[in-house]
C-alpha cells in the first residue's frame, strides 16, 4: 500500500510537467487556402475578370495593374487603362514599361506633350531603349506639326 | 595538492580545453562549418586555438598531473593505477598530436573520432576523482526551497535582461517600442520565465518522486538529477547548436550525446570536489564531514560551493552584469544568436543554482505543504494560457529584439501544424545536400561555343564581401564617405533593384560564376563543367589576374592563364582590397594584346574584419551608419579611386567592363541582428550593382535600371557584351541585363524568383519586381513577408500569400533538384 502511495505521489509532478510541455508550444495560423487563388501567379495569361479578382486579393500589385491596363486597352477602355497605369506608377514610379504604355496611350489620344514626358521617363529608367527614343521622336513630331 | 577548491579549478581548465578541442573537431567534421568558417580562417580566435592546441595540451596535462601527485606518489593510494594510466596515455597523445598538427585534420571522419576521443579525458579524470574523493552525506531535497528558488530565479532571469532593454532600444535599428507596449512585453516576459522555471521545478519534483517511489536514497536522487540535465544539454546541442550549423542526422545526435555525457561527467566531478567538507586536516580517503547536504544543493555546488550563502549572494550580484556584458560583447559577431542563446541557458542555470544556495537550509517546520507545490504550478500554467489567449505578439516580437532571454523563449515556443511540418521537412531535405548525391549536368549559355569575333573588353569584377547597397552614394544620398565608387557610378549603369540569390558567400560566389542557382551543396561538385564565366574567359583567352580566396580556389582555376595576386595568405580575412590594388599595379603585364580579367573578393567590409576595426582618430560619419563599416569602406574607396586612376593611366578604362557589386549585404543591428547568417532580409539580399561599359559598347545596348536583376545575371551579361546571345536556361538561371536596343525585359518584373540561405533550409520568393519578399525559415521555424519598398515593413501573413509563396518555393526547389539531378 505504501509503495502504491509513493508511486501516486511521484505521478503528480510528472502529470503537471506533461501539461506544461503540451501547453508550451503554439502552432501558428498556417491555414492552407483554396487552390483557386494560385492562378494569380501567372498574371500575363489571365483575362480581365481574373485580373480584377487577383487585384482585389493583392491590391498593391503594380504588375497586375499594368496587365489589367493592357487588357483595358485591348477592350478599348482607354480611360480605365490610363487610371490603372497611373496607379501602377504610383507604386513604382520608375517602371519604364508602364511609362511607355502610358505614353503610347496618351499619344494615341493626341496628348503629345505628355507622351513625350512619359517617353523621357522611360528612357531614364531604360537607357538605350529604342522604343522610348521612338516614342519621344513621334511625340515631338506630332508637337512640331501643331 | 589536497585542496579540492584548487583542484576544481584545474579540472575546469582541463574540461574547457578538451570540450573546446572536441567542439572544434566536430565543427571540422561538419562540411558547412568547415568550409564556411574553418577552412577560410574566418574566425582568427578559432584558427589560433587550433594552432596552439598541442602546446595547450601539454600545459593542461602538466596541471592535471600536478593535481594527481598524491595518487601518483603514494603507493597504496586510491586511484593510483588510473592516474598513472591517465598520465601515460596523455604523454602518448601529446606526442601523437605534436607529430600531426590539428590544423591538418580537415573535414574527415578522423575529425569525428578525434572529437569523441577528446571527450574521454575529462570523463576519465572525473572517474578518478570519484574514486579518490569521498561522497558527501546527502539527504532528500526540500520541495519548498526548490519552488521558492524557481520563482525567485524566474524574476531575476527576467529582470537581468529587462533592466537593460531600454538601453538596448537605443542601440537597435528599426525597433519602435512605446512605454505601454514595453510594459506589456516585460509582463509577458515575466509570465513566460515563471512558466519555464516552474517547469524546471516540476522536472526536479518528478525526479525526486521517482527516487522516492523506487525507494532509493538521496544520493541516487542526486544522480537522477543529472539525467534530465544531460538530456537538456543533448537537446540544446542538437536543436540549437548543430541545427544552426546545418549539422543534422545520426552523427549530429552522436556528437550531442557524447558532449552531453562529458559535460555531465565534468559537472559531477566539480560537484564532488566542491562539496568536500571544510576540514583543515582533510584527507581524500577520509569520510566526508558530518554536515549533510540536500541533493539539489549538492547538484548546485559547482556554482557556489556548499558552505557560504554570501558567495551565492555575490554570484547573484555579478551574474546580471556578466550576462549583459556577454551579450554586448558577442552580439555583433554572433551566428543566428547562437552564443546569446547558449549564454542565456547558462545564466538561467547559474541563477537557479545561486538562488537555491542563497536561500539556505530551511527549518523543517517552514516547509510548505504539498498543496502549494501543486497550486503554484497550476497558477503559472493558467497565467501562461491567459497570455497565449491574449497573444500580445507585436509587443513580444518587438521586445524580443532587445531582450535575448525573451527571444529564446519566443523562438522555442513556435511549433508547426502537420502540413507545415511536412513542408519544412521537404525544405530541409533540399539544403546542404551531400555532394555525392548530386550529378550536375554541364551548363552552357552558348552552344556551340566559339571565340567571340568582335573587340574584347577587359573585365574587372570586384565583389566586395558584405557590402550593403545603402552604404554607397548611388543608392543613398546620405553617403559621403565613398566618393570614388560614386564617381565610377556616375559613368555607369546603376541597377536599382539588384539582388543576390544567396545570403552567404559560400553559394553566392559560385552562383555569380555559374550564372545561375547552384545545388545547395557546400563544395560544388563538377563545378568546372558549370563554370560559365570561366568558359567565357578561357574560350576567349583572357588572362586572369585574381585574388585566390578559399571559394574560387575550389574552382580549378590554377593554370597558365592565372596570375595570382598576393599568394600565400593563410586566412581569408586578409584579403585587403588596397593590397590587391598594389599587387595588381605591380603584376599587370605590359602585353595588352591579350584581354585581362580581374577578380577580387575583398574582406574589408566583412563583419569579422570591419567590426573589429578601430575608426581612426578624426574620422566621423553621419548618423545612421556604422562608423566601423563606413570607415572600412572609406579606406577601400580611396584604393578603388587609385585603381580606376591606374586603369585610366594605362589606357584600359575606356576599354573595360568594370563591375562593382557584393556577394550579399549584412544586417548591422536591425532588430538586434548582426551579420547575415540565415536571414533573407532585404539588407542582406539587396546588393549594389554598378556596371561600367566602354562607350563603344554602351551605344549598342539597352538596360532596364529599375527592373529586378540578380548577381547571377552578371555572367550572361558579360556573354552579351562580348557579342554572344546567351540562351535562356529558365527561371533558376541568369539572363543578360543588357538587351539589344529594341529588346524587352518586362518579364523581369513578373518573375517569381527563388532566394536561399547558403547555410541552411531558409528559402524565399521575390515577387512584384522585388517589392515583395516572402521567407520560410525552417531553422528558426518562422515565416515572414516583407514590403521591401519601405525598407523593413512586415506584412501580415495571409492564407493567400502563404499558399502562393510556399508553393512557389517548393516548385522551384523541385525544378532545381530535377535540373541538377539530385534526390536527397
Amino acid at each position: 500500500m505504501n509503495s502504491l502511495r509513493r508511486w501516486i505521489d511521484a505521478a503528480w509532478p510528472a502529470a503537471l510537467l506533461l501539461l506544461f510541455v503540451g501547453a508550451f508550444r503554439t502552432v501558428g495560423s498556417d491555414t492552407i487556402p483554396d487552390a483557386g487563388t494560385s492562378s494569380c501567379d501567372a498574371s500575363g495569361s489571365l483575362d480581365a475578370a481574373a485580373l480584377e479578382r487577383c487585384l482585389t486579393l493583392d491590391p498593391d500589385n503594380a504588375e497586375l495593374m499594368t496587365d489589367l491596363g493592357d487588357a483595358r486597352v485591348r477592350s478599348g477602355d482607354a480611360a480605365r487603362a490610363e487610371a490603372l497605369y497611373r496607379r501602377a506608377l504610383g507604386i513604382d514610379a520608375r517602371d519604364g514599361d508602364v511609362h511607355l504604355r502610358l505614353g503610347e496611350l496618351l499619344l494615341a489620344r493626341g496628348d503629345a506633350a505628355s507622351a513625350r514626358l512619359e517617353g523621357a521617363a522611360a528612357l531614364a529608367s531604360q537607357p538605350g531603349s529604342l522604343a522610348a527614343a521612338r516614342l519621344i521622336e513621334r511625340a515631338a513630331a506630332v508637337e512640331a506639326r501643331r | 595538492m589536497r585542496r579540492p577548491g584548487a583542484i576544481a579549478i584545474a579540472r575546469a581548465v582541463n574540461a574547457l580545453f578538451f570540450l573546446a578541442l572536441s567542439a572544434y573537431c566536430f565543427l571540422a567534421y561538419t562540411p558547412f562549418a568547415y568550409d564556411a568558417f574553418i577552412k577560410p580562417g574566418v574566425s582568427h580566435a578559432l584558427w589560433l586555438f587550433i594552432v596552439i592546441a598541442p602546446a595547450l595540451f601539454w600545459v593542461v596535462l602538466l596541471v592535471t598531473g600536478l593535481t594527481l601527485m598524491p595518487q601518483l606518489s603514494t603507493r597504496r593510494a586510491r586511484g593510483r593505477v588510473a592516474s598513472w594510466a591517465y598520465l601515460i596515455a596523455g604523454v602518448a597523445a601529446g606526442i601523437a598530436v605534436a607529430e600531426r598538427p590539428l590544423t591538418d585534420i580537415g573535414n574527415t571522419p578522423a575529425a569525428f573520432w578525434l572529437g569523441i576521443a577528446a571527450l574521454v579525458w575529462p570523463v576519465w579524470i572525473a572517474v578518478i576523482d570519484h574514486r579518490v574523493w569521498p561522497a558527501p552525506n546527502v539527504h532528500h531535497l526540500d520541495p519548498a526551497r526548490a519552488l521558492t528558488a524557481c520563482l525567485i530565479s524566474a524574476g531575476i532571469a527576467c529582470g537581468t535582461y529587462a533592466s537593460v532593454a531600454p538601453l538596448r532600444i537605443g542601440q537597435t535599428v528599426g525597433v519602435d517600442l512605446p512605454l505601454p507596449m514595453m510594459a506589456a512585453a516585460i509582463g509577458s516576459s515575466l509570465v513566460m520565465h515563471q512558466f519555464i522555471f516552474v517547469a524546471w521545478f516540476l522536472t526536479i519534483m518528478t525526479v525526486t518522486g521517482l527516487a522516492t517511489a523506487m525507494g532509493v536514497g538521496a544520493a541516487a536522487e542526486y544522480w537522477l538529477l543529472l539525467v534530465p540535465a544531460a538530456a537538456l544539454v543533448t537537446m540544446v546541442l542538437h536543436q540549437i547548436v548543430w541545427a544552426s550549423l546545418g549539422f543534422l542526422g545520426p552523427a549530429a545526435m552522436a556528437c550531442s550525446i557524447a558532449l552531453a555525457v562529458a559535460i555531465a561527467a565534468v559537472w559531477a566531478d566539480l560537484v564532488r570536489l566542491r562539496s568536500q567538507p571544510p576540514s583543515r586536516r582533510r584527507e581524500p580517503s577520509a569520510a566526508a564531514g558530518a554536515g549533510s547536504l540536500d541533493s539539489l544543493a549538492m547538484f548546485s555546488a559547482p556554482v557556489t560551493g556548499v558552505r557560504s550563502r554570501a558567495a551565492a549572494a555575490a554570484v547573484l550580484i555579478v551574474l546580471p552584469v556578466a550576462a549583459n556584458a556577454f551579450v554586448s560583447l558577442f552580439r555583433e559577431l554572433d551566428w543566428n544568436f547562437l552564443f546569446q542563446k547558449l549564454s542565456i541557458l547558462t545564466i538561467w542555470s547559474l541563477i537557479f543554482a545561486a538562488v537555491y544556495a542563497a536561500l539556505g537550509r530551511r527549518p523543517r517546520a517552514a516547509a510548505a505543504p504539498r498543496r502549494w507545490a501543486i497550486a503554484v504550478p497550476i497558477a503559472a500554467l493558467v497565467l501562461y494560457q491567459l497570455l497565449a489567449w491574449i497573444d500580445p505578439r507585436l509587443a513580444i516580437d518587438r521586445y524580443a529584439a532587445v531582450d535575448p532571454s525573451m527571444r529564446l523563449i519566443r523562438d522555442a515556443r513556435t511549433a508547426q501544424s502537420a502540413d507545415t511540418g511536412k513542408l519544412y521537412a521537404y525544405l530541409r531535405s533540399q539544403a546542404l545536400v551531400m555532394p555525392e548525391s548530386v550529378r550536375p549536368p554541364a551548363v552552357e549559355f552558348v552552344r556551340p561555343f566559339r571565340p567571340a569575333t568582335g573587340r574584347k573588353p577587359h573585365i574587372f569584377l570586384v565583389v566586395i564581401d558584405s557590402l550593403r547597397r545603402d552604404y554607397l552614394a548611388p543608392y543613398n544620398a546620405g553617403v559621403t564617405f565613398a566618393p570614388q565608387i560614386a564617381k565610377l557610378a556616375a559613368d555607369s549603369f546603376v541597377f536599382e533593384h539588384a539582388w543576390t540569390r544567396y545570403a552567404g558567400t559560400l553559394l553566392a560566389v559560385p552562383s555569380i560564376w555559374a550564372g545561375g542557382m547552384v545545388p545547395h551543396v557546400v563544395r560544388q561538385p563538377r563545378f568546372h563543367d558549370r563554370n560559365a564565366l570561366l568558359a567565357l574567359l578561357d574560350g576567349n583567352d583572357y588572362r586572369r589576374i585574381m585574388d585566390m580566396d578559399s571559394v574560387v580556389d575550389t574552382f580549378d582555376l590554377r593554370d597558365r592563364r592565372l596570375v595570382e595576386l598576393n599568394p600565400g595568405r593563410e586566412i581569408w580575412a586578409a584579403t585587403d582590397f588596397c593590397a590587391t590594388v598594389d599587387a595588381f599595379k605591380r603584376q599587370l603585364p605590359g602585353n595588352r594584346s591579350q584581354p585581362t580579367f580581374f577578380y577580387s573578393l575583398p574582406q574589408n567590409i566583412h563583419p569579422t574584419v570591419a567590426l573589429a576595426r578601430k575608426v581612426p582618430a578624426g574620422e566621423t560619419y553621419p548618423a545612421g551608419f556604422d562608423a566601423r563599416v563606413a570607415s572600412s569602406l572609406h579606406r577601400i574607396d580611396a584604393c578603388f579611386g587609385t585603381f580606376v586612376e591606374f586603369l585610366k593611366q594605362q589606357r584600359l578604362y575606356d576599354d573595360s567592363v568594370i563591375v562593382v557589386t557584393s556577394d550579399h549585404g549584412d544586417l548591422l543591428g536591425e532588430e538586434g541582428r548582426w551579420g547575415h547568417s540565415f536571414w533573407l532580409y532585404p539588407d542582406v539580399m539587396k546588393i549594389p550593382l554598378i556596371v561600367h561599359v566602354p562607350s563603344w559598347l554602351k551605344a549598342t545596348v539597352r538596360a532596364d535600371l529599375d527592373a529586378r536583376v540578380f548577381s547571377t545575371d552578371i555572367t550572361p551579361s558579360l556573354y552579351a557584351l562580348l557579342g554572344y546571345q546567351p540562351e535562356d536556361l529558365g527561371p533558376l538561371f541568369g539572363r543578360s541585363f543588357f538587351t539589344p536596343r529594341d529588346g524587352d525585359s518586362s518579364w523581369r518584373r513578373r518573375d517569381v524568383s527563388l532566394l536561399a540561405s547558403s547555410y541552411g533550409a531558409v528559402y524565399g520568393v521575390l515577387t512584384q519586381n522585388g517589392r515583395r519578399l516572402y521567407v520560410v525559415d525552417t531553422v528558426d521555424a518562422t515565416e515572414y513577408a516583407l514590403d521591401v519598398t519601405t525598407g523593413f515593413r512586415r506584412l501580415p501573413l495571409t492564407p493567400f500569400s502563404m499558399s502562393v509563396s510556399r508553393r512557389a518555393i517548393a516548385d522551384q526547389l523541385r525544378a532545381l533538384a530535377t535540373f541538377f539531378r539530385y534526390s536527397p
